[in-house]
């Protein structure tokens, strides 16, 4: 276990991926925390960053002064008109972990540009969160945006990796993938899962 | 080499003949029905809504107004007038009165980002009527355009005000605004539509629509330290990278 984790450490697939992701959240962060941008606008995908659109309605309740009735509390996403339950909370988990792996197949350009994507908008959502939301809400965004980082990452490394071998198959007429892939993908599995139960756990009920 | 280029300017070509802009087809006109026209536009007005009012904006963005609505019927007719209230929240609290007698309000829906009240009254033949009506609200910014920096608002009258005839003809309503609102901070980046504004005040003066827009500066206290963090650790990060090169 300590071996596999060592492996995960130092697998240079990961490392781009994170520092995609944090490169793509400090732009996101920096045009919002400056106005640059006044509205997280990527975040109407839901499924890039699906965090954002649960945590909109209670910070905005938090801002103007209402006190959180359940009548008003989280319950509908307006902009993907879906009411936000397991279902929702589930679909977003899969569809862009499998979509963030699979588009890897097309040599992991659109790997690269989801995740972009996500870092982006989290990055223009945080700031948000942070200054209308309360305590609890922002703590509790900023943990499960933490452990959608994990998931989005593993799934951009799996991704890249998956391009990468299909690049030098094309190549050298030769499939290789290393065997941590497999471990990683195993991971990740488990990562949204966990991701899909937390999420259930702390914005929906 | 020369392949590659025709195959290159056979993509261009494709992609762009998906992105010509197909020009829409002329607007069909609609005949319209000149006789039913000129019957339904009124000749000459036959209600007049005087609208006074004063409004303060508080540090705290609590805006406290007070309404005088005259309102005058000068038809030969008894009409029923129907005053809507709207409002994003439900004001903390609203008073009306005619007369200084209170009239019923009543509460049509207190759902968030809509909250409608009216008030329901009659008017003699060739009569008029004075209410009074204030309220409490807290201004709330326009909420898809958050700065961190400044805030949006906006004021414009939260009253809608309908004559009515027991016969079928379109009443022709003068609706007319005179008023202060008076700010206890200054406004940033004020924008007045049918007004003035001046030291923080503005006021409008006979004017059938105004509309306001203002910001209020703010400092994003938490999201800068946040931010001011993740400075301090890029830079401590690359001097530190530096010093091991």
């Amino acid at each position: 276990m300590l071996k596999f984790l060592k492996n995960l450490k130092e697998d240079k697939y990961i490392k781009i991926a994170a520092i995609l992701l944090f490169a793509a959240f400090f732009l996101g962060y920096t045009m919002r925390v400056l106005d640059f941008t006044k509205s997280p606008a990527l975040s109407s995908i839901g499924v890039i960053y699906p965090i954002h659109q649960e945590s909109y309605p209670h910070y905005m309740n938090s801002m103007i002064g209402y006190e959180s009735s359940s009548s008003m509390r989280g319950g509908y996403d307006q902009i993907s008109e879906s009411p936000i339950d397991f279902l929702y909370v589930a679909r977003n988990n899969i569809v862009s972990s499998v979509l963030i792996v699979f588009t890897g197949v097309l040599f992991a350009i659109p790997s690269i540009i989801f995740t972009f994507l996500t870092g982006l908008t989290a990055g223009q959502s945080i700031p948000e969160v942070l200054e209308f939301a309360n305590g609890i809400i922002a703590a509790k965004t900023i943990f499960l945006f933490i452990s959608y980082a994990f998931a989005i990452i593993l799934a951009t490394s799996i991704g890249i990796e998956l391009g990468i071998a299909l690049f030098k198959f094309i190549k050298e007429k030769k499939l290789q993938l290393k065997k941590t892939i497999y471990d990683k993908a195993l991971l990740l599995i488990i990562i949204t899962i966990l991701n899909i139960i937390l999420q259930y756990l702390l914005l929906v009920i | 080499m020369k392949k590659t280029n025709i195959l290159i300017l056979f993509m261009f070509v494709i992609f762009f003949s998906f992105n010509i802009p197909i020009s829409a087809e002329p607007m069909e006109m609609i005949p319209i029905d000149e006789i039913a026209l000129i019957n339904s536009i009124p000749t000459k007005t036959n209600s007049i809504a005087n609208i006074t009012f004063d409004s303060n904006i508080g540090i705290d963005n609590i805006e406290n107004s007070n309404y005088k609505i005259n309102l005058k019927n000068l038809k030969n007719e008894t009409a029923q007038i129907t005053i809507r209230l709207n409002w994003q929240i439900k004001p903390q609290n609203i008073t009306a009165t005619i007369n200084n007698a209170p009239i019923n309000i009543i509460k049509e829906s207190e759902y968030y980002n809509n909250v409608r009240y009216k008030i329901q009254t009659n008017i003699l033949p060739e009569n008029e009527k004075t209410i009074d009506l204030s309220y409490t609200i807290l201004k709330i910014p326009n909420q898809w355009n958050l700065g961190l920096w400044a805030l949006d608002y906006n004021y414009n009258s939260p009253i809608n005000i309908n004559f009515d005839y027991n016969t079928n003809e379109y009443p022709n309503t003068k609706i007319t605004y005179t008023g202060n609102i008076n700010f206890d901070y200054p406004p940033y980046k004020p924008t007045c539509n049918n007004c003035i504004y001046e030291n923080n005040n503005v006021k409008i003066t006979d004017t059938n629509y105004f509309y306001i827009n203002w910001q209020k500066q703010r400092t994003p206290i938490r999201a800068m330290s946040v931010y001011l963090i993740m400075v301090f650790a890029i830079i401590y990060g690359l001097i530190k990278k530096r010093n091991i090169n």
